[in-house]
């Protein structure tokens, strides 16, 4: 596993502020997001969200382009098993992106900067919860050096 | 149903090739088979390309266990079947990798199976066209210099999958050849014409051989494998792998199971302004020209790597010597168990991406 940082902003340096792009099913977890919002939920603002109508439709490249081109990680958050609006986006969604996580494990692109959360319209609280936690362990990665690919 | 098992006698000084050839040569006239795709000497002499061949005049300098695979026969089968299957019977000679290439092609409605015999051979490896074109202008016999010297084997073949060919309607059993015999077994007798009985020592020196190089080439990947996971990790050593790539593209262009019309990663997408690029040139200090190369290799890979068959006809193609086929054969080693699939393993399976379970992998 690689430890290399970016220059002078080593992993637990506090004025590190990571970037997180976010792949949000318009159905649930984007919802979740205003849902967070409208209740007053305080999570950071590190999530730089991308509405998409499922992620059934989140392709492979999306990740790993996010990844390669300066996201510090990548957030996928879809509707619950069972919930899909197109009734099998996510699942298909699950399979696809579990390739991606592997390849990156694979080859020791730290996969821990990619995470896959199901995330309903009524989850705001859970919403704040993930994005936090993730925020947070980014923070601790220190900034990815696929950037620099 | 049963292979029958019969055999030819390689003890009048035929050699196993001459022995094939005249076999398919004798299936050809009796009309067993409309037409045969097999590898056959280049018009140079200097490498093989896959012949479609109709009459028995054709079969000159064909050569079912040529020593160099410049192209995934995978790849002139779907070519020859896209758009129709053949009506009469197409014989499509093949090596183990070939087959499982297009049993996936088959999945992805790339290849009609429907009128081809499968003719499935026992491959030794093959080497690289380089090495072979380098060897043949040197007036060396590439096939005897191969069964000395493990050196000139392809990577993707030291560390081959198969032993044997799978899926097969025909074998051309060459790995019997010690015992003086070539063995051939079908289930369609017709297939075998006419041919005795493959003598006991014959089908027990095959066998013993194929286990031998079952072993041998596990061994292999194993250490391959332990190589990549060792040696092969993180941005930097993934930059330094692929650092000569020229992002022409070939690896793709190659690869029998990267079936796309047009591949994503040469679709509109990836053309930008020249403001764009200038800014990823400040942020990225230098922006290396031409521009996504590791999107490229990564993003192939999650598209295609759970119908890798590992060919290796990537590093084949590559002309700047970069080991593609290495890297997607053990990211593909370890994908593919995820979902329980294994490419070219049966027409069965279902392609990973094409179905799901719904208690599996996470988020559950």
């Amino acid at each position: 596993m690689t430890t290399e940082t970016r220059e002078g902003k080593g992993s637990g340096d506090e004025s590190f502020e990571p970037v997180i792009v976010g792949f949000f099913c318009n159905w649930c977890t984007a919802s979740a997001a205003d849902l967070a919002g409208t209740s007053r939920l305080q999570y950071p603002p590190n999530v730089r969200p991308v509405r998409v109508m499922c992620t059934g439709s989140v392709d492979t490249s999306f990740v790993l382009r996010a990844l390669l081109e300066g996201a510090d990680g990548v957030l996928v958050g879809g509707c619950h098993p069972g919930d899909c609006h197109y009734v099998t986006g996510n699942y298909r969604a699950r399979r696809r992106l579990a390739v991606v996580g592997k390849t990156l494990e694979s080859l020791g692109l730290e996969p821990e900067r990619f995470r896959f959360e199901w995330i309903s319209a009524s989850e705001g609280a859970k919403f704040a919860e993930v994005v936090t936690e993730f925020t947070e362990k980014v923070k601790q990665m220190g900034p990815s050096p696929l950037r620099e690919m | 149903m049963a292979e029958h098992v019969r055999a030819i006698s390689l003890k009048g000084g035929a050699g196993p090739s001459e022995a094939a050839v005249a076999h398919l040569e004798a299936l050809l006239k009796a009309g067993t088979l409309q037409a045969i795709m097999v590898p056959r000497r280049s018009a140079d002499g200097r490498t093989y390309a896959h012949a479609l061949v109709t009459a028995p005049a054709g079969l000159r300098g064909a050569d079912p266990f040529a020593p160099v695979m410049p192209a995934s026969c995978a790849t002139a089968l779907s070519r020859l079947t896209k758009l129709e299957a053949p009506k009469g019977r197409v014989g499509v000679v093949m090596r183990p990798c070939e087959i499982a290439a297009a049993i996936e092609l088959s999945k992805l409605l790339q290849v009609r199976l429907d009128n081809i015999a499968v003719i499935g051979v026992d491959c030794h490896g093959t080497m690289s066209v380089q090495d072979h074109i380098k060897m043949r202008d040197a007036g060396k016999d590439p096939k005897d210099a191969m069964g000395t010297d493990l050196k000139l084997h392809r990577e993707a073949c030291l560390t081959c999958d198969w032993a044997e060919p799978q899926h097969r309607d025909m074998l051309l059993g060459l790995f019997s050849e010690g015992s003086g015999h070539l063995v051939l077994a079908a289930e369609d007798e017709r297939l075998l014409a006419g041919l005795p009985e493959a003598p006991r020592e014959a089908v027990t020196a095959r066998d013993a051989k194929v286990k031998e190089v079952a072993e041998r080439r596990a061994k292999a990947r194993a250490e391959v494998f332990h190589g990549v996971d060792t040696n092969l990790q993180g941005s930097r050593a993934f930059s330094a792998h692929f650092g000569t790539c020229i992002v022409c593209h070939n690896c793709m262009d190659q690869c029998p199971v990267c079936y796309c019309n047009e591949c994503f990663f040469e679709s509109q997408t990836f053309r930008y302004e020249a403001e764009k690029m200038l800014r990823w040139a400040g942020t990225k200090g230098g922006l290396d020209m031409p521009t996504d190369k590791h999107i490229f290799h990564l993003g192939r890979m999650g598209h295609m790597v759970a119908t890798c068959v590992g060919c290796g006809m990537c590093t084949q193609a590559c002309p700047v010597d970069i080991n593609v086929g290495r890297v997607f054969k053990y990211v593909a080693s370890q994908v593919q168990p995820m979902f329980d699939y294994k490419a070219g393993r049966s027409l069965k399976d279902p392609l990973p991406q094409a179905t799901y379970l719904e208690d599996e992998l996470e988020p559950r």
